[in-house]
């Protein structure tokens, strides 16, 4: 039995649609992740899953139980679903104990579910502390005990780590994943940080204007995405014209290329052709086809436009080993096959 | 999760907001309802007299100038304070508050028990900005306190000199402050009955009040009333002009810079400590040390403490009762108004502020009429006397109440409610927990503010209920002052005790901006 259940939801404010037929499963103990621009309607699901708001029309069932329809709605006090929501969200006049225990007050067991909480989060020394004196990390953790604590079947958590550094993002993901691989939990995270997304999710929906416009494993949405929205929302792209040359590859201005979906193929029809910049490799010692114009630094890795012969800008993503230097030049291919969009599936 | 939502309040907490807003409401349109009795014609003639503007005249000219004069004092002293390492600073600090806890009638009392024969135009107009000045003082301090001096040292690494930058930012980032603290000395002006009286000069409220007591000529009372009520409309709706055309910008990230004090020369320091004597030494010094000769000098009638103590109780029971009634008609106007951004909700909320427009004897009269008229069993009751310092001083509390129900985000009472509270325990015990201090501040300041009341007391208490405002006024009316200083320090020593609680508040929160500078 899946964990949630979502089917033709539309929901919104004032007897507009904010969101609009959102369906999908979730299964127990996976995590989701929403990611989509500002605007695209995340946050009202996740009021909506929580019970603030009631949908226009769809269902919304948890373990098997309807709790959300367009006649029905349990209140998100008895839902028994767990929310940590951007940030300071603690209560201020609680210290760190009582915030975790804020939602089982009448557990007797509650002191020992604290006490092993705060051992999960490894804060027991903070037991004490007011939130003021957390770090943006810690409160957060704190927050996401606070919401286990009464074992919830699912959490939200609505962009937890905006608020926070970008050098401790990284370590609150990790923190925060295992948590809740240990804690066995079902959880739902909106996000609006591709990376983000693909690092922590074992599914992923895309939003997109109020509607699920891609979902799945990140690894196949990444690699195998059904349209340029997708692809672009995921990471840096190509976006190159394309004619279908064999029922494998493809003619563009780039070349002749390899691409992923072979078998979907018919020679002569005419898309689009995306193709990562990681996917393409500057060769030494080829004959030149193309001139350096642009090299964005990153620190790990840099980002390197080219102009081809043929006239179209390519970019591509090189490990940082080589200075390149704006006007030499050098000789580009692709490595890896790229993604074949015929027409009609451009615009979603 | 956004900050306000669009969504719809709950039904229970609209309409429980909507009839405290009808209540807050009540005196208004009865007083509407009693000038319309009135008749075209009466109506007609009352404006048309020569009088009638004569009293105009006086008030908008006495509101005039103690603004003014309210303005130019404040100014110097807010700069000093928050920008120079002036002697005392703390001290001056602590004390500028402290003139609003003498009542306009105690301190024009003490002048003029000081300089019998003291009356006049002139002599208003000091009393009332010696009480009254602190409304200008106190938010001039706490926006100059806070302003982003960062504006003022980009203007001035642009090329200005330090006090044109000071002009061209710091200074107009002030004005909404002073404005707004300008409209509360000149809504205090217009409806200030006891100076006004004891002075003899014949603004609104002395003449609405001289109507009233001359009982064949109610109609005039009610008019003038009317007429007083739109002046303060007309003050108001200039105030909310002021303040939309200045809004004050800051980048919503980043630390502002808080201003650092600069240390003064020995002559600037003594000339600015004069400032600060003179000014104490009028607002403060001569109510008191004359309050004290006189109290000393005793009366040919000995002090009755029974009645001293019995004034003093009715006073703080009363007055705490009308804080009461005042906090729960505030409780969810502001839950709503915090919460939720629709035209319906704001103007519930406007409704409830109209006890702003409206001084303590429109109020006064406007219950008289209504009580006496449809429901006779409140005239001169307890309850009614509770409710008008309630709507009265409705806006205090909803002020108070409102800011600090804001800033209590409402994911909080969301993450309350997913832990299996209901709604109203969500509320209860995050946000109405939260923000207790400043709801409990509110009721503080209305049960302060109504401890002095005069006019509506005066015409609503029931008969034989003495309060310390009442009894200080018959005696003053005898020209009994010896008699009359017992009760007016009783008053300034009672209202000081919720005074001290609030500027201990007041205080600490400079602490902790002092800290996080």
């Amino acid at each position: 039995m899946s964990a949630i259940s979502i089917q033709g939801l539309s929901a919104g404010y004032c007897d507009e649609a904010v969101i609009n037929d959102i369906t999908f499963e979730l299964a127990e103990k996976q995590l989701l992740a929403i990611l989509g621009p500002s605007g695209s309607g995340k946050s009202t699901l996740l009021k909506t899953i929580a019970g603030f708001l009631t949908p226009m029309t769809g269902s919304i069932t948890l373990e098997g139980v309807l709790v959300s329809s367009a006649t029905s709605r349990i209140p998100p006090e008895k839902r028994n679903i767990g929310l940590v929501p951007q940030e300071g969200s603690l209560f201020p006049h609680l210290d760190v104990s009582a915030n975790i225990g804020f939602g089982i007050r009448r557990n007797p067991n509650a002191r020992a579910r604290v006490d092993e909480l705060l051992e999960i989060i490894g804060m027991t020394e903070f037991a004490h502390t007011r939130p003021q004196e957390l770090s943006g990390g810690q409160q957060q953790r704190v927050a996401l005990a606070r919401a286990l604590a009464p074992k919830p079947k699912l959490i939200l958590l609505d962009e937890p780590f905006t608020a926070l550094d970008t050098s401790l993002r990284a370590q609150m993901r990790d923190d925060i994943r295992s948590i809740l691989t240990l804690t066995s939990t079902t959880a739902i995270m909106v996000t609006h940080d591709q990376e983000e997304a693909l690092a922590t999710a074992d599914q992923l929906a895309i939003m997109q204007c109020g509607h699920i416009i891609a979902y799945g494993v990140p690894l196949t949405l990444y690699n195998n995405p059904k349209s340029i929205a997708v692809a672009q929302l995921l990471g840096e792209i190509n976006v190159i014209p394309a004619v279908v040359e064999s029922d494998n590859t493809v003619r563009t201005d780039f070349g002749v290329n390899l691409t992923k979906n072979s078998g979907e193929l018919n020679p002569g029809e005419s898309g689009t052709f995306i193709l990562r910049p990681e996917a393409i490799f500057i060769e030494e010692n080829q004959s030149p086809n193309a001139t350096i114009i642009d090299s964005l630094f990153h620190g790990h890795d840099s980002l390197i436009s080219v102009r081809m012969d043929s006239g179209i800008v390519i970019k591509l993503r090189e490990p940082t080993h080589v200075t390149r230097t704006p006007g030499a030049r050098c000789s580009v291919s692709a490595t890896r096959p790229g993604m074949f969009l015929p027409q009609a599936r451009i615009n979603p | 999760m956004q900050n306000k939502s669009n969504a719809k309040a709950p039904l229970l907490l609209f309409w429980g907001a909507a009839l405290c807003a009808c209540i807050a409401a009540i005196p208004l349109v009865y007083l509407a309802i009693r000038i319309g009795g009135a008749g075209v014609s009466e109506i007609v003639s009352i404006l048309t007299r020569m009088r009638t503007w004569e009293t105009v005249g006086i008030s908008v000219g006495l509101a005039v100038v103690v603004v003014t004069a309210s303005v130019l004092i404040s100014y110097p002293t807010a700069l000093l304070l928050t920008r120079t390492q002036l002697p005392l600073r703390r001290f001056w600090f602590t004390t500028a508050a402290l003139p609003l806890a003498i009542p306009s009638y105690v301190a024009a009392y003490a002048w003029v028990a000081l300089i019998p024969g003291m009356n006049g135009f002139w002599a208003a107009a000091l009393v009332l900005t010696a009480v009254s000045y602190p409304y200008v003082l106190l938010p001039l301090l706490v926006s100059l306190r806070s302003a982003d001096i960062g504006l003022e040292q980009v203007a001035r690494s642009l090329g200005e000199k330090s006090t044109a930058a000071f002009f061209a930012t710091t200074f107009r980032q002030s004005i909404p402050a002073a404005a707004a603290g300008s409209l509360l000395v000149a809504l205090y002006v217009l409806s200030d009955f006891g100076a006004v009286a004891l002075l003899r000069v014949d603004a609104f409220t002395r003449v609405i009040y001289t109507s009233y007591r001359a009982s064949f000529d109610r109609s005039n009372a009610a008019v003038l009333a009317g007429m007083l009520v739109i002046l303060a409309v007309i003050l108001i709706s200039l105030e909310r002009k002021a303040r939309g055309r200045s809004l004050r910008f800051r980048a919503d990230k980043g630390v502002a810079l808080i201003t650092v004090p600069k240390p003064l020369t020995p002559t600037y320091s003594v000339l600015s400590s004069l400032w600060f004597i003179a000014i104490a030494v009028i607002s403060l010094g001569i109510p008191i040390i004359s309050l004290l000769v006189r109290l000393s000098q005793g009366s040919r009638r000995p002090l009755d403490w029974a009645e001293l103590m019995n004034a003093v109780v009715n006073t703080a029971w009363i007055s705490a009762l009308g804080a009461v009634i005042a906090v729960l008609l505030a409780l969810p106007i502001a839950a709503l108004a915090a919460n939720f951004r629709r035209k319906s909700t704001s103007t519930i909320e406007s409704i409830s502020y109209s006890g702003l427009a409206l001084p303590g004897i429109v109020i006064g009269l406007s219950l008289v009429y209504l009580s006496m008229n449809s429901v006779p069993f409140l005239y001169q009751s307890f309850v009614l006397l509770a409710v008008a310092y309630a709507v009265l001083f409705l806006p205090k509390s909803l002020g108070a109440s409102r800011s600090s129900l804001e800033a209590v985000p409402p994911a909080l009472g969301q993450v309350a409610q997913t832990l299996g509270y209901s709604p109203l325990r969500a509320w209860l015990s995050t946000s109405g927990r939260i923000s207790l201090q400043g709801i409990a501040a509110g009721g503080l300041l209305v049960m302060l503010t109504a401890m002095k009341e005069l006019p509506a007391t005066l015409m609503l208490r029931p008969t034989g209920f003495d309060t310390l405002a009442t009894e200080l006024w018959s005696r003053t009316e005898l020209a009994a002052f010896g008699a009359a200083a017992p009760y007016a320090l009783a008053l300034i020593v009672l209202a000081a005790i919720p005074s001290f609680a609030l500027s201990r508040g007041f205080l600490t929160s400079e602490k902790e901006t002092m800290v996080s500078a």
